[in-house]
């Protein structure tokens, strides 16, 4: 049972009490800046940036620079970032990191790089480069706003709404909106190398388009081997905007191959978009 | 001493939509029993027949067991999310229940 409750009697005995998790309707509507990000009051944090320990909560803050996390276990929720240096949480190297409600804005690589299974759901996500870009090999995107991203500094246009550059192996991006432009809205490439494919990714139920009043739109989805493979990459159930490339761009035949794609419908039309 | 919980536990909806506050309450209480020795006696206890004959009846001191039953209050002191996406709980101030942002 996913939760369990101690309960203690007043003579000190315990006894565990089971609950199955508890339902939870997933959004039926795209994702907005009103489903999406902070709410209610916050209060500016005054802890550390760096999140070595494990276990750590922050919840209802106001943060202003980036956030380190290493350690395991660590939940965020309810906060809002302005930071402009890197990242807005940079979490390589973390496990479980979970980041729930919040809203970072703000200008680098990354709102938010990922560790090891991390978890980034009903966040509103803007400014950067990129909106998510994953380290580890797990993770699970879900019911996210991801917009308004621009190119940082240097001026090199390299904007993903979600960037898997090898090595991941079991990652759920679902129900996010993601508004992107220049290069993609989910990009899987394999940069990193021969021993960093990318395997095992459900990209379902999305909402995939172009950021409006961008002329340079969007590749949708990219799915390149590049330097090693990917594997087992499912695209179902998303409604797209097919970008300068159509819905779907590879670079080789064995990286369509890769590719079960279903059920995905043109965003505006509700045509069926056949695999590219 | 044992105790015996007679408590149950529930969600307060059967499904949330999303940012909506998850409350799961426990009710019911628990039941501790104790037993302890002690003695009865020495009785004597007066008998009278229907003539009205009486005799007195000796009944010597005997150990005998007694059960206290008491009911318990009872408070979550701990709460564990091992879903794969698991949610920060809270435990409300009368140790009730608990809640997490659905």
């Amino acid at each position: 049972m996913p939760l369990t409750l101690t309960i203690r009697a007043a003579s000190g005995a315990t006894k565990q009490v089971f609950l199955p998790t508890p339902v939870v309707a997933a959004p039926s509507a795209e994702p907005n800046a009103t489903t999406t990000g902070t709410k209610g009051t916050l209060t500016t944090y005054s802890g550390s940036y760096t999140i070595s320990g494990d276990n750590v909560l922050i919840k209802d803050k106001i943060l202003n620079k980036l956030l380190r996390v290493t350690g395991r276990d660590v939940t965020i929720e309810n906060c809002r970032w302005t930071a402009s240096s890197g990242w807005g949480i940079d979490a390589e190297g973390s496990i479980n990191l979970k980041v729930r409600n919040s809203t970072i804005v703000g200008s680098g690589n990354s709102c938010i790089l990922t560790g090891e299974n991390t978890l980034v759901e009903y966040c509103d996500l803007s400014g950067y480069d990129n909106g998510i870009m994953l380290s580890g090999a797990t993770a699970t995107l879900q019911y996210n706003y991801i917009h308004d991203l621009h190119p940082g500094a240097v001026g090199e246009a390299h904007v993903d709404g979600i960037q898997m550059g090898g090595g991941q192996n079991g990652v759920l991006i679902k129900g996010n909106s993601i508004r992107s432009w220049d290069t993609s809205c989910i990009i899987m490439k394999c940069d990193w190398g021969s021993g960093s494919p990318i395997r095992n990714i459900t990209i379902d139920g999305n909402w995939l388009r172009n950021q409006p009043g961008k002329s340079s739109i969007a590749a949708t989805i990219y799915a390149y081997s590049n330097q090693a493979y990917v594997e087992n990459i499912v695209i179902s159930n998303n409604f797209l905007e097919p970008g300068y490339t159509g819905a779907l761009a590879y670079d080789t035949t064995a990286a369509r191959n890769a590719v079960t794609w279903t059920n995905n419908k043109h965003i505006t039309t509700g045509a069926v978009v056949p695999k590219p | 001493m044992a105790v015996t919980f007679n408590v149950t536990a529930g969600y307060d909806k059967a499904a949330y939509a999303q940012g909506e506050t998850i409350t799961a309450t426990i009710t019911g209480d628990a039941t501790n029993t104790s037993q302890s020795v002690g003695t009865a006696g020495p009785l004597d206890l007066t008998i009278r027949s229907a003539s009205g004959v009486e005799e007195v009846i000796h009944m010597d001191i005997a150990p005998i067991s007694i059960e206290t039953i008491t009911q318990e209050n009872v408070v979550i002191v701990a709460v564990a999310d091992t879903n794969a996406t698991p949610r920060s709980w809270a435990i409300s101030g009368d140790g009730k229940s608990v809640a997490a942002v659905a």
